[in-house]
């Protein structure tokens, strides 16, 4: 009988896993997020891909090449900070980098100083970019493939990790969506989500974010592209101070550490307080617990200033622009001179 | 781990392997298995909880043995009265304390006393509920001498701890369970068969219906205040659709691996929807609980105020859905929806004759009578009312709930953020539903569907469940029951 069962569930299996087998070898062969493989350029990737990965895959194949000794830390709102400009404000030879990641937390900046100290990576210089929505929302690694921490600097499992990406694969969504794409060679607007329809370029040396197709569209028609976005450019209220204070203890001991470690490599570093759409302005216990431990490094932009105020600093209500980062960049050297 | 993890898609095989071929030698080393393996499995949530069951739960074994070796009725009452104290001292600390402190907090913060109750916070474990009551049902049926205690702690554990229903029952009863694992099970072809055949179905229900519901039903009960009533009858309604796939669904799954051990578990849900009245819906809801509540807390409250009469059953009845609402959590939502079940019973209880259903509706049949239908959707509404209560955070929002559905506003179409997304749900909720219907006769709905027919078509409807959860998985949820 035991054998009986054993055949007929085998059998009834063997009809599943034909097509699971199928999808995992064109996986294996496609590698839609680029964690499989390693890349000599990241750039113009057509399924969003996880930024913490990129990023550190790309230090990890140039560290020893490039001897990275300035980094800056921070979400995607970090493109507006480029390295190429931010080196204008360094030591000749600073060698900058964009160790940056998507939804980047607090708990994600920690990890990437621990481990650039444990690996004996100078660091000289750094510019942390931070805000109230992202930075506070983790205390440990994020969930979901898009937001996992690279094993190497959490510590974690690579089998962990690995398996983020293939749950994600497996979504009846992401194969709808990312086959059609294979077919159909375009973006349609029903891929949304999955398919990356900007084109976006990676540095290959500083990992440097460039948005070409936005930026090239507002340089040249700037009325007509926030005419197209008009719903999402919504009526802010003012100035409005977060009534919720986001730094728990476990992120007040990483803050502490994130200052210990720049300290212990006596960093010049800068810690930023993004100028968000929202204008809205950090909870004054959370104010005075940054204060308290970066003193005169922090600076904030939040709340409703002449960055804030104007959408033409925006690409949409969450990533301002680099000439709002040159500007801010301007302002937190200014007591160097512009080489 | 949860059923629908791939944790638990690993460990099942693994056990299902070592007891069917390494430890099958007899049902000693069957049951030492399953202990091992309910003890990893419910440690996995966090071992201190292990601690707290197998502490809590080795009184009760000794304390039966001494109730049988007992002389004196003094002695036995002492010894069953030990276990019943620290059963329910056990299960209140833990689902009442955090109610308590912080009721005693704000007290004393009218006097200027800053005490802060975030630094007590007990966590309460998962599963305790359950296995509690099974274990005090077990200590009461020795007590009474309805069932003959084990000596073997082994069997015991195997019993109190068994992976399937550690968590969230079907809360089982020492006569079917414990008799069964004092036997070698045999492996049975048909049984194992019919065993997957539960879990797919309790998965399905689980992930494709629950799982989707609870997306809506938590959108409209957090936004209460902007929709209309119809939106909320309709969130509502997604929320009775949740709570049955969900619990429904676990309990299915729960007695599928069970089969596949040879392990019959009882029923636990009978298509309490399709319940003709109140008194039906209680048989037929929850079963393990509702019977268990019946014979250990309503037939022995009836009997001491039997004096009082038809009064008598009345204030059983109505403390033994308090207990049953308090059961759930120290809300006072629960005590009033355990109040309103008990106002909806009084027409069976006054009028037994008129009320007292038997069998399935429409035995036999594919529709309906005209009578039948309309006291199943009389049922069905006030069951959808108390639900109201049940998932309302507070008293102030069921009210407010309510009364916002008793306005203008309830002959105007629904709408709310996703009311488009959520019409693929409502279409496979009412594919659930005529499923259901079809397969009421018996123990779940696809007991029997398509068995008779030619394996490539019945596996077909197999591989076509299979598709619909994989396909319309959504944010996994976690199972309701796990909170009490």
């Amino acid at each position: 009988m035991m054998k009986r069962f054993i055949k007929q569930f085998i059998g009834f299996q063997l009809f599943l896993a034909v097509p699971i087998t199928l999808l995992l070898i064109l996986y294996v062969y496609f590698d839609p997020f680029k964690v499989i493989y390693s890349y000599s350029d990241y750039s113009f990737p057509y399924v969003i891909s996880n930024r913490d990965y990129i990023s550190t895959e790309v230090f990890m194949k140039n560290i020893s090449k490039y001897k990275y000794d300035s980094f800056i830390f921070g979400s995607s709102r970090t493109l507006a900070y480029r390295p190429s400009e931010w080196s204008k404000y360094l030591d000749e030879k600073a060698k900058p980098f964009m160790f940056d990641a998507s939804g980047e937390s607090i708990y994600g900046i920690y990890t990437k100083l621990k481990y650039l100290d444990l690996a004996d990576v100078k660091i000289n210089n750094a510019l942390i970019i931070i805000d109230n929505d992202c930075s506070f929302s983790q205390s440990e690694n994020h969930k979901g493939h898009l937001f996992i921490k690279h094993p190497i600097t959490s510590k974690e499992s690579n089998l962990d990790f690995h398996i983020q990406f293939i749950k994600a694969y497996f979504s009846p969504n992401f194969i709808l969506k990312y086959y059609s794409y294979l077919i159909l060679k375009e973006y349609k607007p029903f891929m949304v989500g999955i398919i990356e329809n900007r084109k976006i370029a990676f540095d290959t040396i500083t990992n440097e974010i460039h948005i070409i197709d936005q930026e090239t569209e507002i340089s040249q028609k700037p009325t007509e592209y926030y005419l197209k976005r008009i719903n999402i450019f919504y009526e802010r209220k003012g100035e409005q101070i977060d009534s919720m204070q986001r730094i728990n203890s476990k992120q007040l001991i990483m803050l502490n550490e994130i200052k210990r470690i720049l300290q212990k490599n006596n960093t010049n570093y800068k810690v930023v307080i993004s100028p968000l759409y929202n204008q809205t302005k950090f909870s004054n216990p959370d104010m005075s617990i940054l204060k308290n431990i970066f003193d005169k490094n922090l600076f904030d932009f939040s709340g409703k200033n002449k960055y804030t105020n104007s959408k033409t600093n925006y690409y949409e209500t969450s990533h301002y622009r680099p000439v709002v980062g040159d500007s801010i960049l301007n302002i937190i050297y200014n007591k160097y001179a512009l080489r | 781990m949860l059923f629908n993890s791939l944790n638990f898609a690993l460990f099942l095989p693994i056990v299902f392997i070592l007891y069917w071929f390494v430890m099958n030698k007899n049902f000693r080393t069957q049951n030492l298995l399953l202990v091992i393996a309910s003890f990893v499995f419910y440690a996995i949530w966090d071992w201190r909880f292990l601690l707290i069951m197998v502490v809590g739960k080795s009184l009760d074994f000794f304390n039966t043995i001494q109730i049988v070796k007992s002389a004196s009725d003094v002695r036995k009452k002492r010894f069953l009265f030990l276990s019943l104290f620290v059963n329910v001292g056990v299960l209140c600390f833990f689902k009442y304390f955090n109610f308590f402190a912080d009721s005693f907090s704000n007290v004393f913060s009218v006097f200027g006393f800053n005490l802060s109750s975030n630094s007590l916070k007990i966590i309460m474990p998962v599963g305790l509920s359950f296995y509690t009551i099974q274990a005090l049902g077990y200590v009461i049926d020795v007590y009474r001498e309805e069932v003959e205690p084990t000596r073997n702690i082994i069997d015991y554990f195997a019993f109190i701890s068994f992976f399937p229903l550690v968590l969230a029952g079907p809360i089982e009863r020492a006569s079917n369970l414990l008799h069964q694992l004092k036997i070698k099970r045999e492996f049975e072809y048909a049984n194992a068969v019919d065993g997957l055949r539960q879990i797919l179905w309790g998965l399905f229900k689980k992930v494709v219906i629950a799982d989707n519901c609870a997306i809506y039903a938590n959108t409209v009960f957090k936004n209460y205040s902007d929709y209309s009533g119809s939106t909320l009858v309709l969130g509502a309604l997604f929320f009775t659709f949740q709570i049955y796939c969900d619990f429904s669904g676990y309990s299915d799954m729960a007695i599928g691996i069970a089969k596949l051990f040879n392990i019959n578990l009882m029923q636990n849900f009978a298509f309490p929807y399709f319940s003709r009245n109140i008194g039906e819906f209680w048989r037929r809801w929850h079963i393990s609980l509702s019977s268990w509540l019946f014979d250990y807390i309503f037939k022995p409250l009836q009997m001491s105020l039997r004096s009082l009469k038809l009064f008598g059953n009345f204030f059983a009845l109505l403390l033994t859905f308090l207990i049953s609402g308090l059961w759930h959590g120290s809300n006072w939502t629960f005590l009033v929806w355990g109040a309103l079940n008990t106002i909806y019973y009084l027409p069976s209880l006054f009028f037994p004759k008129r009320f007292t259903s038997t069998g399935v509706a429409a035995q036999g049949k594919y529709l309906p009578s005209l009578k039948d239908l309309l006291n199943m959707g009389i049922t069905f509404s006030l069951t959808v009312f108390a639900w109201i209560f049940f998932r309302a955070d507070n008293i102030g929002i069921a009210v407010g709930y309510i009364s916002r559905i008793f306005s203008k506003s309830l002959l105007t179409i629904p709408n709310f953020q996703g009311i488009r997304s959520s019409v693929s749900t409502i279409l496979l909720s009412g594919l659930f539903l005529i499923i259901e219907w079809l397969g009421r006769e018996q123990q779940y709905a696809i007991a029997r569907l398509g068995i008779q027919w030619y394996k490539p078509v019945r596996w077909a409807i197999y591989y076509g469940i299979i598709i619909a959860i994989y396909g319309f998985a959504s944010e996994k949820q976690q199972f309701i029951y796990f909170q009490f």
